[in-house]
C-alpha cells in the first residue's frame, strides 16, 4: 500500500513536471501559439476574452503558470479550434480508440513475445535461437509509420484483404446486429495491431529469452531438478514463472514507444484514436489539443507502469516485502 | 570386482572412475577425474577438500546435475542400490532424484525459488514423485518442517524464503530432502554459510535424522572439525582426484598424504591455543593448470624429484585406507620425515 | 567489463574483435555505402531534388531508365530526392546525437561529481525525461515552432534524447568515484574537473559509443516520422521523412515514391543497430565461447 501510494506520487511528479515543460515551451515558442488561435475568425468577441481571462495572458508569467496548472487540475484542457469542442471532449472520444488499439497490440504481443522469448530460450545459440532473434531484431528496427504505410500497402491496396482504415464500415447498415459491428471492429483493427505487434514483440522476446537463461542458470531450479520435478515443469514452474516480473516490467518501459508509435499507426490507419488527434492538431495547429494529447499520453504512460510495478509486486512476494527487485536486466 | 559390474548389496553407492570434463575456450578440462569410493548402507561418509578441488561437482555428478558444457565421460560408473545412475532413462533417473537420494545445497537462499513458500516447495517433492492430494502433501510438508525443529510449522510452511532467517532456510532444505524418506542424503556444505553456533544445531539434525532413518550420507565439507562428529569414513580431495581414504579415527590418529595433514595443521583445536594456524601455502590451482605428476607436489612440503616426474598412484595401505602419494613407497624418507617434524 | 583503458591495445582489441563479427562487418559495409551513396550520388544524377520537369506530364512516372525510382506528384526525381533527401536525415541525426550524447555525458558527470542533493535532484529531471514518451515531447515542441528551421530542429531533436547517456554515465561516475586510484587522486587535491576528465570519462566512452551508435537509429527514425507528419524538415528541402510523406496520399497509385526511401530507412536503420549490437559485444566479450 505504501509503495502504491510512492508510485503514484512518482507519477504524479512526472506528469507535473511535463505540464511544466510544456508551459514552458509554450512560452519560449516564437510567435504566441495561443495567438493564433486567438483569432480565428469562428471565435466571437465574447469568447476570445473569456479565454484571455480563462489563460491570464495579460498577466505576468507567474499568474499565467498559476492559471495553467489551476485549470489542469480542473481537468479543463481549453478549447480545440480545430474540433470546436472542449480538448476533454475530444480526448475522451477518442480515448477508448486508443486503448483499444493499444490494448489489444499489447497483448498480442506480449503473448507472442513471451512465447518467443521462452523457445528461444529452450533452444539457446541454436538455429531456431538466432533465427528469431534475428527476425525479431528486424521487426524493432522498422520505422512505426513506415511500416504502416507498408501493410496498408500490401494488405489493404494489393491483397485488398482489410480496410484501407478507419475504425468502422461506413456502408454498415444501422441495424446490424451486435456481432457484425464487433466483428467488424475487430476487421479495421487487423492491420493497424500487427504494425504495434510487429514493433513490440521483439523487445519482448528478448527479455523474455534473457531472463529466462538467467533463470535457468539459479540454483533453485538446480535444487527442482534435484528433486525430481520433470524439465517441463522445472521450465514452467521455476524458471518461466520467476522471469514473469522483468517481462512485465519490461511492458511497463515499452509503454512510451507504444503510445509515440500509436501517433503514427493512427494516422497512417486513420484510427479514430488520440494519436490520430494529435496528428491532426499539429496539422490545423491547434495547439491547446496538442497538448492536451501530450499530458494525456503521459498520464497513460504513467498509469501503465505504475499498474506493471504493482503486478510485479503481486507476482514476486520479495519485490511486495522489500521493493528490491533484482536489477533489471535488460539484453 | 571389474569396473562395470555392480558392488555388493551392503554398498548403497559406489563410483567408479569417474570423470567430468568441460569444454572451454581454453581446451578441455577435467575438474573431476577418476574418482572412485563406496558408502555403504546406513554410513556417512566426509568428503573434504578445500574449495575449487571438485567435491561439489563430484556430488552433482552423483545425480547427473551438471549443465552443458559439462560432461561425464563415458567409462565413469555410478552404481547406486544395483543400478548404474549412467545408464538410466530419463524418468528413471528423475524416479531416484529427491525420492531415493535427496540433495541439501550450500546456499539456502539461492537453492530456495523465492516465489514459493516453504510449504509449498516441500509439498513439490511429495506431490512429484507420489500420488498424495494436495492438502495431504501440505500436511506432510508442515509436519516435516516440525520435525526438523521449525516452531509453528503450519505458520512458517506459509512464510517466503526471504521471510526466515538462514538457519530456518537450511531446515527447510533439509525437510525438503527428509520428507520421502531417501536412502540417501547428498549434504553439500550444509552448514557454511550459516553462524557457528546454528552450524553445530544442523549438523545434530542432519546426524540424528540420518541415523533415525538408517539413511547414508555424502557429507561434503572443507571443515574437518564438521568431519569428526559425523561421519565414519573420510575420503579427501585434491584437484580432481582422491588422495587419502580412512576411517575417520585413523584418518585423525594417524593422516598419510602430506595435503590431509596440511588440513589438519589448518584446523583449530578445542582446548590448544595455538598463536597462528598453519596453513597449506598457496591454493588449489584451476583446472588444467595442475601439475602432470603428483598434483599436490607445488604446495607439498615433503616433495622431491620423484612427485614432479611420476604421478603416484593410490596406494592401498592395510585392507581399510589408501593414499595418492609416493611416500607410501619409501619407509626410510617418511620416518627421516617424522623425526625433522618432531625435533621443529 | 570493460576496463575502460584509453590504451590503443585496448582499441585494437575491440577493432579486432569487431572485425571477426561477420554481422557487425556486413552493418559496417552497408552503412559505408549507403553513406557514399548519398555524398557521391547527386553528383551523377541528370536532376536536381527540387527540379519540376513536366509539372503537367511527368508527374508519377514509373520507375524506369528516364527516372530510376520514378517521379512524385510534382514530377521531380525520387532519386534525387532520395539521395539528397538522405544526406539531410543522416546530418540532422548525427548532429542531434552529438548534441545529445555531449549533454548527457555533461550532466551526467555533473551529478555524479556532484553527489547528494544535486545529484538526486538532477537525476529526478531525467526520470521524468525518461517516463514522457520522446514524440509526445518532440509533438509538444514542434507545434509550438511553426515551420521550423533545420538547425532549431537537430538542437530539438538533440535536448529531447539525453536522458539515457546521462543515467549511463552518472552510474559509471558513482561507481569510480569510490575506486581507490580516484581516491588518491582527490586526496592528492586533483580538481573534480580533471578528476572528470582524466579518469572518469576514459572509462565511459565505450558505453557512450554504443549508445550514441544505437541513438543515431532512433533519431533518423524519429527525424522521419517527425517530417512525415509534417513538422520536421521542411518542404521543398527533401528528407526521407518527408518524402515518404509526399508519397502517403498516393501510395496505392505511386508506392515507389514511399517505398524507395523507406527501403533506405529501414537500411541504415538495421545497420546502426546491429553494428550498435556488436560494437556492444565487442567491448564486453562474452566469458564462454558459443558451443
Amino acid at each position: 500500500m505504501r509503495a502504491l501510494i510512492q508510485r503514484l506520487w512518482q507519477g504524479f511528479v512526472v506528469v507535473a513536471i511535463v505540464a511544466t515543460a510544456t508551459f514552458v515551451l509554450v512560452r519560449l515558442a516564437p510567435g504566441d501559439p495561443f495567438a493564433g488561435a486567438l483569432e480565428n475568425a469562428r471565435l466571437t468577441p465574447a469568447m476570445r476574452a473569456q479565454w484571455r481571462a480563462a489563460y491570464g495572458l495579460d498577466g505576468s508569467i507567474a499568474t499565467q503558470y498559476v492559471h495553467w496548472i489551476g485549470s489542469l487540475l480542473r481537468g479543463d484542457l481549453g478549447w480545440s479550434v480545430s474540433t470546436n469542442q472542449p480538448v476533454t471532449r475530444a480526448i475522451a472520444q477518442a480515448l477508448p480508440y486508443t486503448l483499444q488499439l493499444m490494448g489489444l497490440a499489447l497483448v498480442l504481443s506480449f503473448t507472442l513475445g513471451m512465447l518467443l522469448g521462452a523457445v528461444q530460450a529452450a533452444r539457446q545459440d541454436r538455429l531456431t535461437d538466432r533465427g528469431i532473434g534475428t527476425v525479431t531484431l528486424i521487426g524493432a528496427s522498422l520505422p512505426d509509420f513506415w511500416l504502416s504505410l507498408v501493410l496498408l500497402l500490401g494488405g489493404a491496396s494489393w491483397l485488398r484483404l482489410f480496410p484501407v482504415g478507419g475504425a468502422a464500415d461506413p456502408l454498415m447498415p444501422l441495424a446490424a446486429s451486435g456481432a457484425t459491428i464487433v466483428l467488424d471492429r475487430l476487421w479495421h483493427l487487423v492491420l493497424p495491431t500487427l504494425t504495434l505487434v510487429i514493433l513490440i514483440t521483439a523487445p519482448v522476446a528478448r527479455q523474455q529469452r534473457a531472463a529466462l537463461l538467467d533463470r535457468l542458470r539459479t540454483e533453485w531450479v538446480r535444487t527442482a531438478t534435484a528433486k525430481g520435478v520433470a524439465p517441463r515443469t522445472v521450465f514452467r514452474r521455476h524458471a518461466w514463472r520467476t522471469a514473469l516480473g522483468p517481462v512485465i516490467t519490461l511492458g511497463g518501459l515499452t509503454l512510451p514507444a507504444l503510445v509515440g508509435g500509436a501517433v503514427f499507426v493512427e494516422h497512417v490507419f486513420a484510427w479514430p484514436g488520440m494519436g490520430r488527434l494529435a496528428a491532426g492538431a499539429i496539422g490545423t495547429r491547434d495547439y491547446h489539443l496538442v497538448v492536451g494529447c501530450v499530458i494525456v499520453g503521459a498520464v497513460l504512460v504513467v498509469l501503465g507502469s505504475t499498474l506493471a510495478d504493482l503486478l510485479v509486486m503481486r507476482l514476486d512476494p520479495r519485490a511486495a516485502a522489500q521493493d528490491q527487485d533484482e536489477p533489471m536486466r535488460l539484453a | 570386482m571389474t569396473a562395470s559390474s555392480a558392488p555388493p548389496a551392503d554398498v548403497l553407492l559406489s563410483l567408479r572412475d569417474v570423470r567430468v570434463t568441460f569444454r572451454t575456450a581454453d581446451g578441455t578440462i577435467t575438474p573431476v577425474d577418476g574418482v572412485s569410493f563406496d558408502i555403504a548402507r546406513g554410513e556417512t561418509l566426509a568428503l573434504v577438500g578445500e574449495s575449487g578441488c571438485g567435491k561439489s561437482l563430484t556430488a552433482l555428478t552423483l545425480l547427473r546435475l551438471i549443465d552443458a558444457p559439462g560432461r561425464i565421460e563415458p567409462g565413469s560408473h555410478i552404481w547406486f542400490d544395483g543400478r548404474d545412475v549412467l545408464t538410466l532413462g530419463d524418468k528413471d533417473l528423475r524416479a531416484i532424484r529427491g525420492r531415493q537420494a535427496a540433495m541439501i545445497f550450500q546456499e539456502p537462499m539461492t537453492a530456495l525459488n523465492p516465489v514459493y513458500s516453504a510449504g509449498e516447495q516441500i509439498a513439490e517433492v511429495v506431490r512429484t514423485h507420489t500420488s498424495a492430494s494436495r492438502s495431504e502433501a501440505w500436511d506432510k510438508a508442515v509436519a516435516m518442517l516440525g520435525a526438523v525443529g521449525i516452531p509453528s510449522p503450519a505458520i512458517r510452511a506459509k512464510q517466503y524464503p526471504h521471510q526466515l532467517s538462514g538457519g530456518m532456510r537450511q531446515r527447510v532444505m533439509i525437510a525438503m530432502a527428509l520428507v520421502l524418506d531417501p536412502s540417501l542424503l547428498i549434504a553439500d556444505e550444509p552448514t557454511t554459510a550459516l553462524d557457528v553456533t546454528i552450524q553445530a544445531q544442523l549438523l545434530d539434525l542432519l546426524r540424528d535424522a540420518q541415523r533415525a532413518r538408517g539413511a547414508s550420507m555424502l557429507l561434503i565439507t572443507h571443515d574437518l572439525g564438521v568431519v569428526a562428529e559425523s561421519a565414519q569414513r573420510v575420503a579427501v580431495m585434491y584437484a580432481g582426484q582422491i588422495v587419502e581414504e580412512a576411517p575417520v579415527t585413523d584418518l585423525f590418529a594417524s593422516p598419510q598424504h602430506p595435503y590431509t595433514q596440511g588440513l589438519m595443521a589448518a584446523m583449530p583445536r578445542a582446548g590448544t591455543r595455538r598463536e597462528r594456524l598453519t596453513t597449506i601455502p598457496g591454493t588449489v590451482p584451476p583446472p588444467g593448470a595442475w601439475p602432470t605428476a603428483c598434483r599436490f607436489a607445488d604446495r607439498c612440503p615433503h616433495a622431491w624429484s620423484r612427485c614432479t616426474s611420476e604421478a603416484p598412484p593410490l596406494h592401498q595401505i592395510g585392507d581399510r585406507r589408501t593414499s595418492r602419494c609416493h611416500l607410501v613407497e619409501e619407509p626410510e624418507r617418511r620416518r627421516s620425515l617424522h623425526a625433522a617434524g618432531a625435533s621443529a | 567489463m570493460i576496463t575502460g583503458t584509453t590504451d590503443a591495445r585496448h582499441w585494437r582489441a575491440i577493432v579486432a574483435r569487431l572485425r571477426r563479427d561477420p554481422r557487425s562487418l556486413v552493418a559496417a559495409g552497408a552503412l559505408l555505402a549507403m553513406v557514399l551513396l548519398v555524398l557521391v550520388g547527386p553528383l551523377l544524377v541528370a536532376y536536381g531534388p527540387n527540379e519540376q520537369p513536366d509539372i503537367a506530364n511527368l508527374v508519377h512516372v514509373r520507375p524506369g531508365a528516364q527516372h530510376l525510382l520514378g517521379t512524385d506528384a510534382y514530377s521531380r526525381d525520387v532519386l534525387s530526392r532520395v539521395l539528397s533527401g538522405g544526406q539531410v536525415s543522416l546530418a540532422v541525426a548525427m548532429s542531434a546525437v552529438f548534441i545529445e550524447t555531449l549533454v548527457g555525458v555533461a550532466w551526467g558527470l555533473g551529478a555524479g561529481l556532484a553527489g547528494g542533493r544535486t545529484d538526486t535532484l538532477m537525476m529526478r529531471c531525467v526520470d521524468a525525461g525518461m517516463s514522457v514518451p520522446r514524440v509526445l515531447l518532440l509533438l509538444a515542441i514542434l507545434a509550438a515552432v511553426p515551420l521550423v528551421p533545420v538547425w532549431a530542429l537537430v538542437v530539438i531533436l538533440g535536448v529531447t534524447g539525453w536522458f539515457g547517456v546521462a543515467r549511463l554515465v552518472r552510474g559509471e561516475v558513482r561507481v569510480i568515484r569510490s575506486a581507490d586510484y580516484v581516491l588518491a587522486a582527490r586526496s592528492l587535491g586533483a580538481s573534480p574537473l580533471r578528476l572528470a576528465l582524466r579518469h572518469v570519462l576514459p572509462h565511459v566512452t565505450g558505453p557512450v559509443l554504443v549508445a550514441a551508435t544505437l541513438a543515431v537509429g532512433q533519431v533518423i527514425v524519429l527525424e522521419a516520422g517527425l517530417s512525415f507528419l509534417g513538422i520536421g524538415v521542411q518542404p521543398p528541402r527533401a528528407s526521407w521523412g518527408n518524402i515518404i510523406r509526399d508519397g502517403n496520399e498516393f501510395i496505392a497509385s505511386a508506392p515507389w515514391v514511399s517505398l524507395a526511401p523507406g527501403i533506405c530507412l529501414v537500411t541504415v536503420v538495421l545497420a546502426v543497430s546491429a553494428l550498435g549490437d556488436g560494437l556492444r559485444d565487442a567491448l564486453a566479450p562474452r566469458q564462454l565461447p558459443r558451443p
